[in-house]
């Protein structure tokens, strides 16, 4: 008996030592923090997040503040950590998730948020690939479209050889929409170009929009909307639900280069130029060019969402904001600006653009200041991107005793702020 | 039986980790107390001017070397251990496995012995390990000066540790796969041992082709279903669900050999 009592004293330590571990929390020093509304509508704020860190104690300890509280990145299971991510398109789009619930297996392998097309006849997946080369002149790129008709639940594949041999960098999908029957697919195509003699090859960006008939599968048309021969970057800005339809897109250039300042230094400016693309028309509209007060902005953010398009612009001091009318490629009114100061703030840490809102991250404490002040008071604000109108203001605070919040106010920094994708 | 068996060396391991580790913490706060010391002896200026405060987590981080040590020896006794508990019934004194395998109860009786005494005394060491931590706090605490002490919390001290991410995450989760993979290991071990004493020399074979396909079909939907990248087949909770059921089906599996091998093979 004396034995099995041995066993028994070892295994109620064993579990009692660990079971009181795990059941008092293993997040150690982390402190809770909050949100304190300080005006407005918390209801505004639902989709922000505050991503930054408590940095009090031994090291660092990455954090997520909502309205909701705080989430620190410690607890996370095996299945989280090593696993999940892994899919983000069906774990982190909200949009996508419902896809997946509602298609499960047409949603399988699907790895390109701009690739889907969705409206209430049609889900349509297209992508395209680039094999080889087998030799030299052999670069293949395949369109693979997969359309689900949503009556029937019946599912076509269909399969089209570009036939472009040119020697090709990268291909990427960056819009699909449907116009009636035809399928339009905007790509971006990064070509080499052959190499002058004595020098090294350049690249060409291209945008194509491959029209292909929905019922056939056939290639109507291969229209080049925009080409350029130079170190250039090429975006497109979509609608902001990827699955919804749109009958336009923007399409964006833009080439950095280093300007002089005032003071005699050196500076990064942005040449950008925005277009309107009708897929119904096939015209490609320039957008009026900003007040050149802009351009000197160093953040350019975008979102288009049905045919109004909005251009937020940002850095330490302020913010503006210029909105366009797709379908018109007309300003909407004029360009609006905010400074850190009218928001609440001394500097302007952070800023995102979602859903008709514009989301920032300020400090009360001036961006000048070498040293982090231990009065810094860190807020976010929610504005509406059309009027500028504040709809939320929010301070970041202790979670606890009064005594100690100033102590753990100082321990925390938050460096940026986005909203959940649809 | 088991326990009661290997408890001097259990007690031996549990021993050696605190004198090891208490001596480490205790060691480093005394070291980090003389150079402030020196530093207030060189430049007449109080300590707290230039060092940080002392902190129990930021110690078990500096002497993590000597919190590994028992830990990695207490790791391989008792993997030594887990085919000790088999061959020493065998090759040990006089023929304690004829008497063992003869006794009127059933055979698995003996199978389970083994194994919940494996699993005591790795549970039991993580759990003094764990116990250990508030000591060594208290240790550091009594000998670092008050008023330049650091408060520290349990978990970060035991996260400042490298060794201890793996064997004591913070998620309880995690803590669950990293043992329960343990667990499979240990099974598929018994296995492959009960083959060896089944089948002899032929048996070596046996074991460690048993042993490899285990290991070939654990690792498999990691390689296999795309779980790395974006465009796998699989949703990343089917693949999750693949890789549960064969990881149960190799403790169904392993188990099963490990008892059909003890009644019907094994012989002395």
């Amino acid at each position: 008996m004396k034995r099995y009592l041995l066993s028994m004293a070892l295994g109620v330590f064993a579990v009692g030592s660990i079971g009181a571990y795990y059941a008092s929390g293993t997040e150690g020093d982390a402190p809770r923090y909050k949100l304190t509304t300080l005006q407005g509508d918390a209801g505004e704020a639902a989709k922000m997040r505050l991503s930054g860190s408590y940095i009090g104690g031994v090291g660092s300890k990455a954090l997520e503040l909502t309205v909701d509280g705080t989430k620190y990145q410690l607890t996370q299971s095996f299945y989280e950590k090593y696993l999940k991510d892994n899919r983000y398109l069906t774990s982190r789009y909200e949009e996508m998730k419902a896809l997946k619930r509602e298609h499960r297996d047409f949603m399988r392998a699907r790895s390109n948020v701009d690739s889907f097309y969705k409206d209430s006849e049609w889900l349509i997946y297209a992508d395209i690939f680039l094999y080889g080369p087998r030799g030299v002149y052999d670069w293949r790129t395949e369109l693979k479209m997969d359309v689900l008709e949503e009556a029937t639940g019946h599912v076509r594949k269909y399969r089209i050889e570009l036939g472009d041999s040119k020697p090709t960098h990268w291909v990427r999908v960056q819009d699909v929409q449907r116009i009636g029957d035809e399928v339009h697919i905007l790509a971006e195509v990064r070509l080499q170009d052959a190499p002058a003699a004595g020098n090294v090859a350049g690249t060409t960006a291209d945008f194509h929009d491959y029209v292909v008939d929905l019922r056939s599968g056939e290639l109507l048309r291969n229209n080049v909307l925009v080409s350029e021969k130079s170190e250039i970057n090429l975006s497109t800005i979509s609608n902001e639900v990827r699955s919804q339809p749109s009958e336009y897109v923007v399409l964006r250039s833009n080439k950095s280069r280093t300007v002089r300042s005032e003071g005699g230094g050196e500076a990064v400016a942005l040449d950008d130029h925005f277009w309107s693309y009708s897929y119904r028309t096939g015209k490609l509209t320039p957008l009026p060019e900003p007040s050149p007060g802009l351009s000197a902005y160093s953040n350019i953010q975008s979102e288009l969402s049905g045919e109004l398009f909005t251009i937020l612009y940002s850095d330490r001091g302020s913010l503006a904001i210029a909105r366009y009318n797709v379908a018109t490629g007309a300003q909407e009114q004029g360009e609006l600006t905010l400074t850190a100061e009218q928001l609440g703030g001394q500097s302007i840490h952070s800023v995102s653009l979602a859903q008709n809102r514009v989301y920032v991250l300020l400090t009360t404490e001036s961006s000048n200041k070498t040293r982090i002040s231990d009065g810094r008071q860190l807020v976010a604000v929610v504005l509406d991107a059309g009027s500028g109108e504040l709809l939320y203001k929010g301070e970041a605070a202790y979670d606890g005793p009064a005594e100690k919040a100033d102590e753990f106010r100082k321990n925390l920094w938050l460096t940026n702020v986005n909203a959940d994708r649809l | 039986m088991e326990i009661h068996r290997f408890r001097y060396i259990l007690f031996a391991l549990m021993g050696l980790t605190a004198l090891v580790q208490m001596c480490a913490i205790a060691f480093n706060a005394m070291g980090e107390i003389n150079e402030r010391n020196v530093y207030f002896e060189q430049t007449g200026r109080a300590p707290e001017e230039f060092f940080a405060a002392m902190s129990y987590t930021r110690a078990v981080q500096e002497t993590q070397f000597w919190f590994a040590v028992p830990v990695g020896l207490s790791i391989a006794v008792l993997v030594i251990y887990a085919f000790l508990i088999w061959y020493r019934d065998w090759f040990g004194r006089g023929t304690f496995a004829y008497r063992l395998l003869s006794l009127p109860s059933e055979r698995r009786n003996i199978y389970f012995a083994k194994l919940t005494a494996i699993l005591t005394f790795v549970f039991v060491l993580v759990g003094f390990q764990l116990l250990l931590m508030p000591i060594g706090r208290a240790i550091f605490a009594m000998i670092a000066p008050a008023d330049q002490l650091q408060p520290s919390y349990i978990a970060d001290a035991i996260f400042a540790n490298q060794v201890f991410k793996i064997l004591l995450p913070r998620s309880f989760a995690e803590f669950f796969v990293n043992y329960g993979l343990g667990i499979i290991s240990l099974l598929v071990l018994f296995a492959s041992i009960l083959l060896e004493r089944s089948y002899r020399w032929l048996g070596i074979v046996y074991g460690l082709a048993y042993a490899g396909f285990c290991a070939l079909l654990m690792v498999y939907p990691l390689l296999a279903l795309g779980l790395n990248y974006s465009t796998g087949y699989f949703y990343t909770e089917e693949a999750y669900a693949i890789q549960m059921a064969i990881d149960g089906l190799i403790v169904v599996a392993s188990v099963w050999l490990g008892l059909y091998l003890l009644k019907k093979k094994v012989s002395v």
